[in-house]
């Protein structure tokens, strides 16, 4: 196979050792052909050029940042997986990076194992984004759904199978909450009222105002019922329920409630930051929660809340 | 995960002294005309690389010189970068 007709992985840094670096990386990988970018401006190129399977960027760039290309990368090829390369005291970048929909950020300096567990990983996102393609979601139906949402027809409440209108949840939600290449473990996060309004959320897939707001509802009503009507974990000091292959963790407090969307195991240690957060939040908005009338602009900061329990539990510890 | 054997590492090592110690004498040769903010983006950069072939000397450079450009101290970037010249010249 020419060079031509492999796979192409563009990668973006300034720093020519660092391009050096994933030069010699790929010579070991000859089924993937590596093009090089030492600059934004050079990659929107060079990704007008050719077809990419994926990117990986740098963040600190001079002119323009690796977070201005991911956002305009985004715009143009909102599929296109990609990985940013941060270094460890960049949390606000990663977080921002997620925002933006990167697939994952790296740290730099980035290895063997990292850089080809991306790659591995985009292919199994590209995979799963081709056998999606068949089904797109009806708002309507997903609306309709909500509204009309009771645990007993879905079936949770039964330990055994789940009926068919479940089997239909689980994918919305999957759609809507969980980006498929991600590689850490937290996807969504929801700060919501005890009534259901969504007062901060942190996305890795972009989910709409609209969604947001809906989802908010449906968080609510999934979490009332467990609360009255099944024990769901008997491990864990929070409530866990599993929809397919990923969990949402509530974490209850005076006033509010934090949604937190995983795939894989969050160990005590998250659950303690997550507890934590809430308390964290609830003692700074103690006052505006009291009586609170629905006005956001009220709670202006509590994205920070969010931001800090995804940088400390994104990602497992040693 | 097949990592480099050390044939590979060597020549990976080998290019990126010869690309440091070069990119190093470049700013050398005429430092105070040199701008801050590209001392601190060179310290950035070889704290990012030096770790990525096995210099953790450089990397630990890379992150005094970035700080020191940070806090405008040309005197201190000066010394680091002497510091620097002395460590790449021992691998050369």
């Amino acid at each position: 196979m020419s060079d031509e007709e492999l796979p192409n992985i563009i990668a973006v840094d300034d720093d020519f050792a660092v391009r050096m670096a994933m030069d010699f990386m790929f010579k070991k990988w000859p089924e993937y052909n590596l093009i090089l970018a030492e600059d934004p401006n050079d990659a929107l190129t060079k990704l007008d050029e050719r077809d990419y399977m994926m990117m990986f960027s740098d963040i600190n760039m001079p002119v323009m940042s690796g977070l201005d290309l991911l956002k305009i990368v985004k715009e143009k090829k909102p599929d296109l997986p990609v990985v940013m390369l941060t270094s460890e005291t960049d949390i606000q970048n990663s977080i921002t990076a997620f925002r933006y929909g990167a697939m994952d950020y790296l740290l730099k300096p980035p290895t063997i194992a990292t850089v080809r567990g991306a790659i591995d990983k985009a292919v199994e996102y590209l995979e799963e984004m081709e056998s999606q393609q068949s089904g797109t979601i009806d708002m309507e139906d997903f609306k309709n759904m909500v509204e009309n949402f009771s645990p007993e027809k879905m079936g949770i409440a039964d330990s055994g199978s789940k009926n068919t209108e479940f089997s239909k949840l689980v994918n919305i939600l999957q759609e809507k909450l969980i980006h498929p290449g991600k590689i850490g473990r937290i996807h969504n996060l929801f700060l919501l009222s005890k009534s259901g309004i969504v007062i901060a959320n942190l996305s890795a897939n972009d989910v709409n105002q609209t969604d947001v707001d809906i989802l908010g509802g449906m968080f609510t009503a999934v979490k009332d019922f467990m609360e009255d009507a099944v024990s769901a974990s008997t491990t864990s000091s929070l409530n866990d329920i599993q929809f397919g292959n990923f969990h949402v963790k509530f974490a209850s407090g005076a006033y509010s409630e934090l949604a937190v969307v995983y795939t894989g195991i969050l160990n005590q240690d998250a659950e303690d930051a997550i507890m934590d957060t809430l308390i964290a939040f609830e003692l700074e908005n103690m006052k505006v929660l009291e009586n609170w009338d629905g006005d956001l602009s009220k709670m202006d900061g509590s994205s920070k809340f969010l931001e800090q329990l995804f940088a400390a539990i994104d990602k497992e510890k040693d | 995960m097949d990592d480099f054997d050390d044939e590979e590492w060597a020549e990976m090592q080998e290019m990126y002294i010869n690309h440091t110690s070069k990119e190093l004498a470049k700013i050398q040769e005429d430092i105070d005309a040199v701008e801050i903010d590209s001392l601190r983006t060179f310290g950035h950069n070889i704290k990012g690389s030096g770790g990525m072939y096995g210099f953790g000397e450089v990397t630990n450079l890379g992150t005094e010189i970035e700080a020191s450009a940070k806090a405008n101290d040309r005197n201190k970037i000066k010394s680091l970068l002497e510091e620097l010249s002395s460590f790449l010249k021992t691998k050369l």
